[in-house]
This record gives structure tokens, sequence and C-alpha cells, in this order.
């Protein structure tokens, strides 16, 4: 078993990797702050493989909407009780999510860590689905559904992702479907499960108070090995354009929301470095520190509570998206394009870059305060080939003219706006 | 540190971070509480160091991103209003910063000297803004359904009371402010509530320096709960929207002392407040009612509240489950396991307050109306001593007074 020890002299933080016989990636990151240790054992696999190809076998496969997480709700469930009840019984308080890349179980702790972790470790490896069980979730998914349906953030930014991509599964929403979750079967939910839920397709973290060696054990005791099968995405070639440059819809809101942003050429998965240029561009650009946020706020235009911008991207999709409130979303978005170039004529002020920098670096600091931050942050860096301490690091050693660099990808002409409107 | 003025330190240098807060605790009122609500966010918007928005933001930005915020709560018929800044333990500030001296002259500079124009007024700009922003925090309120309905039915239960205004008073009441009169209502704030200030995370507060600021402000009113009033009958509203899922919100009322605090918290645990509760693993798993089905206890209001997200043709149905399960829990069908589970749930809630700053403040905060100065590690004593027989006795106060269903007709 291979260990290695990632240390961070900027945090003054440490961790272990390791790499388990079985093909499961560990990593076990010590934290004497609070009482909580956290774990979290997570899958490479959400809502947009729904196309994929595996390794062993020839030709891709492509099943319904909406099954990465049915199996995270089933998964819950065993012949003999639901995982929650055996949780109950320590007192660790569980969960699980599904996003568009991952799927994860969780839970956070501050006694009897060993039970829980043997308890997540068996739980997740363990499948039991039948006609009986599958069915009596469609409800309970069904309302959960329907309450999304019903919030107007979560429409305006499928609505956004939507008009972005003619075909990327990113558009579809994590859950399916009413109608597509009705496909779903226990013969699906295996066929998916045994494909992704492949331990060289996993990795566990664990962030807090526990003994390295007992968990080590625990490990070899609980983890099953597994052929060394590789998982590929499948995706139907995405045009560089967008498919709908606006899009709207009405809802029951008192006040219209937005998502604006601009697509990139998704191309090969993003660097750490790729992520701090692009991180502090935005500081720079759309911060509370910013030229562009005091004219949209004194214009009456977006409030602090709920303006937001975001780096988002992933296994073929990559977007710059700012959100929130406003009267006039049309404003907005203007005044979004005109700071922008404005920075591509006059180039990024040295002192915004530095200014940002110290920003950025203060609130991942301060996010390593946390076990649940920390536990969460490593797993979906490593779903994505990257790494905690490196990105921390790349923050500090981005130059200007990468960060500048930055500004091409922001193009008018591959941006889209969407807005929820009142009744 | 004075007769209106405690300080609270929790000084644990195992945390990268340190925050320091100043709440100010007053009854809530029709006519102060939209301007109460305002003033802490219009003060902080900018000091007579950095006389603008911009400014004070990029002074947060170089404290390697500090924040400077307010924060409007509600505890059952007081208000409780905010000012806090957090940012990074000093020894990580690579420019020599003291941060917390940064960060508490910060808050006392907007606290005691705030910004005001030539007329002695508080800025017409920020002023508009500020305003502007709140009546949008309304709007967002009603876009979020879960928050609406829990808001309305809260509205209902204590209409015409205290505890029935809004933390941040109504949208009219926020119509109606004028700068004209905010100076002397922050003056009236700073001179009558109560204040509650916290140092915590990675910092060693000077008290003296505490003292010499905050030893003369405030009063000393003592915060009190909502008084118990028997329901005379059930209030049923239902309002329609435009909407694919309805919403069930149901508010109980209960005869408690202050200090039975964790036994009607160990009862809502029970009742719907873990995965292994009773709402959870009847109404949403045996019946597939719902994606969620709990409850919640508002100490402070005297009231515990169920709310749940269903199909419209099942709001009758889950909400005779909702009360079929209360019937079960008053009628003693709870077992040794399902109190074990509720009670190694709160302990473990408990134990984990002390892992964020935010939590540690959102504790002591509330304890002053109930056990003050308790702390979670007491609270997780007191918690272990109750009984089957103690939970069951507390279920049987709990009265059915308000229910408030948001009918959604299919959505659009």
């Amino acid at each position: 078993m291979e260990i290695q020890k990632v240390k961070s002299p900027r945090a003054g933080d440490h961790y272990f990797k390791v790499c388990h016989p079985t093909g499961l990636t560990i990593y076990l990151y010590p934290k004497e702050s609070g009482n909580t240790t956290y774990a979290i054992f997570g899958a490479r696999y959400g809502s947009i493989d729904n196309c994929f190809r595996r390794s062993d076998e020839p030709g891709p496969e492509t099943v319904p909407e909406g099954i990465a997480h049915y199996l995270e709700h089933k998964l819950f469930e065993s012949e003999d009780g639901d995982a929650f009840a055996r949780f109950a019984r320590t007192g660790a308080s569980a969960n699980a999510y599904t996003s568009f890349e991952s799927t994860c179980y969780l839970f956070s702790c501050t006694e009897r860590f060993m039970e829980s972790l043997e308890i997540l470790l068996d739980f997740v490896q363990a499948p039991y689905f039948t006609e009986e069980t599958v069915k009596k979730e469609q409800g309970i998914i069904g309302q959960e559904i329907k309450m999304y349906d019903d919030d107007p953030q979560w429409r305006v930014l499928f609505n956004y992702l939507r008009a972005m991509y003619h075909s990327h599964p990113i558009r579809l929403d994590i859950a399916g479907t009413v109608e597509s979750i009705a496909k779903i079967t226990p013969e699906y939910l295996y066929r998916c499960y045994r494909t992704f839920y492949n331990l060289h397709n996993m990795a566990l973290v664990i962030v807090g108070k526990f003994d390295q060696d007992q968990v080590l054990n625990l490990c070899d005791k609980m983890l099953k090995p597994c052929e060394p099968v590789r998982v590929d995405r499948v995706f139907q070639k995405e045009p560089e354009t967008v498919a709908e440059p606006t899009v709207e819809e009405r809802l029951a809101v008192a006040l219209p929301l937005f998502q604006f942003g601009f697509k990139e050429e998704a191309g090969a998965l993003k660097t750490e470095k790729d992520l701090a240029a692009m991180e502090i561009l935005l500081e720079v650009l759309a911060s509370e520190s910013s030229p562009l946020f005091r004219r949209l706020l004194d214009g009456g235009l977006v409030n602090e509570s709920s303006f937001s911008y975001e780096y988002f991207e992933g296994a073929g999709y990559a977007t710059v998206m700012f959100g929130g409130e406003s009267h006039d979303p049309e404003a907005v978005a203007r005044a979004i394009k005109e700071e922008i170039g404005r920075l591509k004529r006059e180039g990024v002020p040295r002192d915004d870059f530095e200014r940002a920098k110290r920003a950025l670096y203060g609130e991942n600091i301060s996010a390593l305060n946390s076990a649940s931050s920390i536990a969460n942050g490593v797993l979906n860096l490593t779903l994505k080939g990257r790494e905690l301490f490196a990105y921390i690091d790349a923050l500090a050693q981005v130059t200007l003219e990468e960060v500048a660099e930055k500004l091409t990808i922001l193009r008018e002409d591959r941006s889209v706006l969407s807005v929820i409107r009142p009744l | 540190m004075g007769p209106g003025a405690a300080m609270n330190s929790l000084s644990d240098a195992r945390f990268k971070t340190m925050r320091v807060s100043v709440n100010m605790l007053v009854p809530l009122t029709k006519e102060t509480a939209a301007p109460y609500a305002l003033l802490p966010s219009l003060v902080s918007r900018a000091t007579r160091q950095y006389p603008d928005y911009t400014a004070l933001n990029r002074r947060l930005s170089e404290l390697y991103g500090a924040t400077f915020s307010s924060c409007v709560r509600k505890f059952g018929e007081w208000q409780s209003v905010g000012l806090s800044a957090g940012g990074i333990a000093s020894r990580y500030a690579f420019g020599g910063e003291d941060m917390l001296e940064e960060l508490s002259r910060l808050l006392c500079s907007v606290l005691f000297s705030p910004l005001k124009d030539q007329e002695g007024l508080f800025p017409e700009e920020g002023f508009r803004q500020e305003k502007r922003q709140l009546l949008e925090m309304k709007d967002a309120e009603y876009n979020d359904k879960m928050t609406y309905a829990h808001q309305r039915c809260e509205e209902i239960l204590f209409e015409g009371q205290r505890a029935g205004i809004n933390r941040c008073g109504s949208r009219e009441d926020i119509e109606a402010l004028g700068r004209e009169d905010l100076s002397e209502l922050w003056e009236q704030l700073l001179r009558t509530a109560r204040f509650e200030i916290f140092t915590l995370g990675d910092c060693a507060p000077d008290s003296a320096w505490f003292a010499e600021r905050f030893g003369g402000a405030g009063s000393s009113q003592a915060p009190g709960r909502v008084a118990y009033a028997e329901p005379r009958e059930v209030r049923c509203v239902t309002e329609e929207q435009p909407l694919s899922q309805s919403k069930l919100s149901m508010a109980f009322r209960l005869d408690a002392e202050p200090k039975e605090r964790m036994l009607f918290q160990l009862m809502s645990a029970v009742f719907g407040g873990t995965p292994s509760s009773k709402l959870f693993q009847n109404v949403r798993e045996k019946m597939s009612l719902c994606y969620y089905c709990s409850s919640s206890f508002a100490g402070a209001s005297g009231a515990l509240f169920v709310e749940s997200g269903v199909e419209t043709e099942n709001l009758e149905k889950t909400q005779e489950a909702v009360l079929g399960q209360l019937k079960a829990l008053q009628a003693g069908q709870v077992t040794e396991e399902e109190l074990t589970f509720a009670k190694l749930a709160l302990c473990n809630a408990l134990h984990s307050v002390g892992d964020s700053l935010g939590a540690v403040e959102n504790w002591y905060l509330s304890r002053v109306f109930d056990v003050p100065g308790q702390s979670p590690e007491q609270a997780v004593e007191e918690l272990m001593g109750y009984t089957i027989e103690d939970v069951v006795e507390a279920a049987g106060r709990l009265r059915l007074d308000t229910v408030y269903w948001l009918k959604g007709n299919g959505g659009c």
C-alpha cells in the first residue's frame, strides 16, 4: 500500500494520500480543531453519465435520465433495513448527494467514528434493489422533483444550461423527470451500480480526529477488490455556439431572477492554475470591491444578498456565470459585457489583481476551518483529477498576464441570458 | 462589562479564523422593527475612514477577504440586530496585521461614530440603496416557497401580537421609512438595547478595551419569551399560487418553562427532527407522501412547527398523517430505541456547535432567552436524563393552533 504525505506550508496543514490495493484512493486529513470527524465516500458518477463506455466492453450504452440520483436514494436501503437506522445507533449525522459529476455518501460524528465508518463502507458496497423498493421511491423522488420545479433559482439555472448547451447532458435535471424516473428498474440500477461503483472510480476522504492505522485496517477488512475497469464518459459533439442567446419563463415570484454568462470551449480538463486565474479574474471583475459591482448597486440593478458569480466547469462543459435578482436583467447583462470590454481594452489593474489574490488567499485559508468543507473540497477536486493544496499554491503563483489571458474566454457571441419573471 | 452589555469570549487558537460581533437585543415593535432592520446595513456600508462602499470593500479585500456584515434575527418577540466582522487569524496575515484590532476598530467606528452627511443624517445614497435592498429581501422571501409558507404560518399564529411582527417589519413599514428619523433611532437602539458582544476563534481580546467602549452602552432589560395562550380553535388558512407542489405548515403552541428547552428539543427530534423520527419514517418512508416532513421547536416563541411539501390532493391526507403520528406519540407509543436515537442525534449536533464560530455565537445568543450561559456540554448532560415518560408528557402539551396550506394549482 502506497502512502504519500502531502503538505501545505502556506496553510500549515497536511494529509495522507493512500492508494489502496483494491483500487480505492483514500485521503486522511488530521484536524485538531473542533470535535467533528467527517467522512465522505464518493463515485465519479453524476447526472451527466447517461451514456458511457466500459473498458471491458465494446459499445457505448445509454440509460434513462436520473439513475445516479435514484441510486443514491436506494443505496441507503439494504435487505435488513436502511442505513439511516444503522447510523442512528451511533448518533452520526448521515447524508448523501448527487451532483452533475459525482455521487457522495457522508456522515459527520463526534463519537464512535470507527463504527460509523464501518457502516458507510458497508452500505455503499452492498446494493439491494427490488421491484417493490424501487417503486416506493417514485413518490418521494417525484416530490423532490416538484419541489425543485417551484424553486426559481433552480429553474433559472437549468433554463440557462439548456439555452447554452445543444446536447451536453449538463442541460438535464439532476433527478431526471417524473417521466424518466418511471422507466427506472432494479436492472438499470444494478447495471449502473456495477459500472460506476467500482473502487477504481471512487475516493474516500476522512477529515478530523482518527487513528490512521485503525482506519486503514478497517479499509483492508471492508473494501471489496474490484476488476480494474475504466468507465469513459461518452458525449455527443457539442457545438462551440450557444443554443439560444436568451430564455425566459414566468413563475410565482415577486422579483425577477437572472443567470447570465459565457460559454467556453470545453477542451481539455482545466488545471489548478486555470481555475486560480479565472477565480482571480472574477474577483477583480465582479466582487464587492469592483467598480462593476458598485455601478450595478448604485443603478439599483442588483442586491448584495443575491448577486453571485462562478466558474462552473467539468467534463465537456465550462461556463462563467453571474446570477441574482434584478428588476432589469438586460441592463445587468449589458453592464457586465461593457466592463469586460473595458478590461480587455485597458488591461487588468495590478492593484486590483494583488488585492484579489489577498482576498482569495484569506477565503481559502478560512475554508480550512471546517471539516466538511475540506472533505467535500478534497473529494470533488480529486474526482476531477486535481489537488487542494496545489490549488491554494496556484492562487499565490498565478501572474497578472495569466489572469488577463482569461478575458478572451468571455465572448459576447457566446453569451446566454436566462430570466425568470413574475406572472 | 456593564449593566447593559455582556462580553462572551471563546479563544481557541486551533481555529484559522477569528470573529468579533455585537448583537443588540430589543423588543420587537411595529414602530421599530423596520428601522432597526435597516440600520445595521446602513451604518456598515461605509465608515468615516473609508467613506464609500467601494473603498471599504477594498480595505476588507486587503485584509485577506475579511467579512463585515449585519444580521437581523428574531427570537420570539425580540429582535436581534447584529454587526459582525471576521477574517483569518493574525498568524496567517503575511502583512503583519493584528486582525482583531483592525476588525474591532472597524466595528466600533460604525457603531459609535457612523458616517453622516453635513446635515448630520445618514448619507442619502446609502439610505436609498439599503432601503431598496431590504424591500428586495422581502421579495426574495416570497420567491422561496418553503420560507414563505413558514412565515405565513407564523404570522397567522401570532396575529396581532408582537411575536407576529416580521423580523424586518412589514413591506409597508419599510416603504414608510424616512432618512430624517434614523439618526435618532440609532441612538435610541444603542441606548436601550441589551448588548451581547462576542470575540471568538484565534484571537485574544483585551477586555479593558471593550469595557471602555461598551461599559456604558445599552440597558439592562431582560429578554423574555412569548407567554403561553391556550388556542381556542384551530385556525385554517389556505392560499393559492400557481405551483407544482403544495406546502403544508402547521403550528402548535406549548406551555413550557425556559429550563425545559432540551426536553422539547428531544420531543421534537423523536416526532420529526431526524431521519429516524416518526414523521420521516412514516409520512415519508412508509407512505411515500413527500420528500421532506419535519418538525422544529421554536423555544422563545413557545411553538413547534411541522412543514412538508406534497401533492395538492395529498394535503389533507398528510395533515392527518402528521396528527396521527402526534397522537401515537402522546399515547406513549415510543420505544427506548427511538428515544436513544433521538438523544444520540441531538448529542452529535450539540457536540458539533464548537466547530464553527458562527454556531458558537448563535448558541450563546439563543441561550439568553432560556438558560443563559449554558454550554452545549451541560445541555448534553441534561438531555441524557430525560425518559420516555418525560417525552410523552411534553408531547401531551402540544396544542394545534394554526394550519396553513399554500395550495399549488398545477404550476404553469
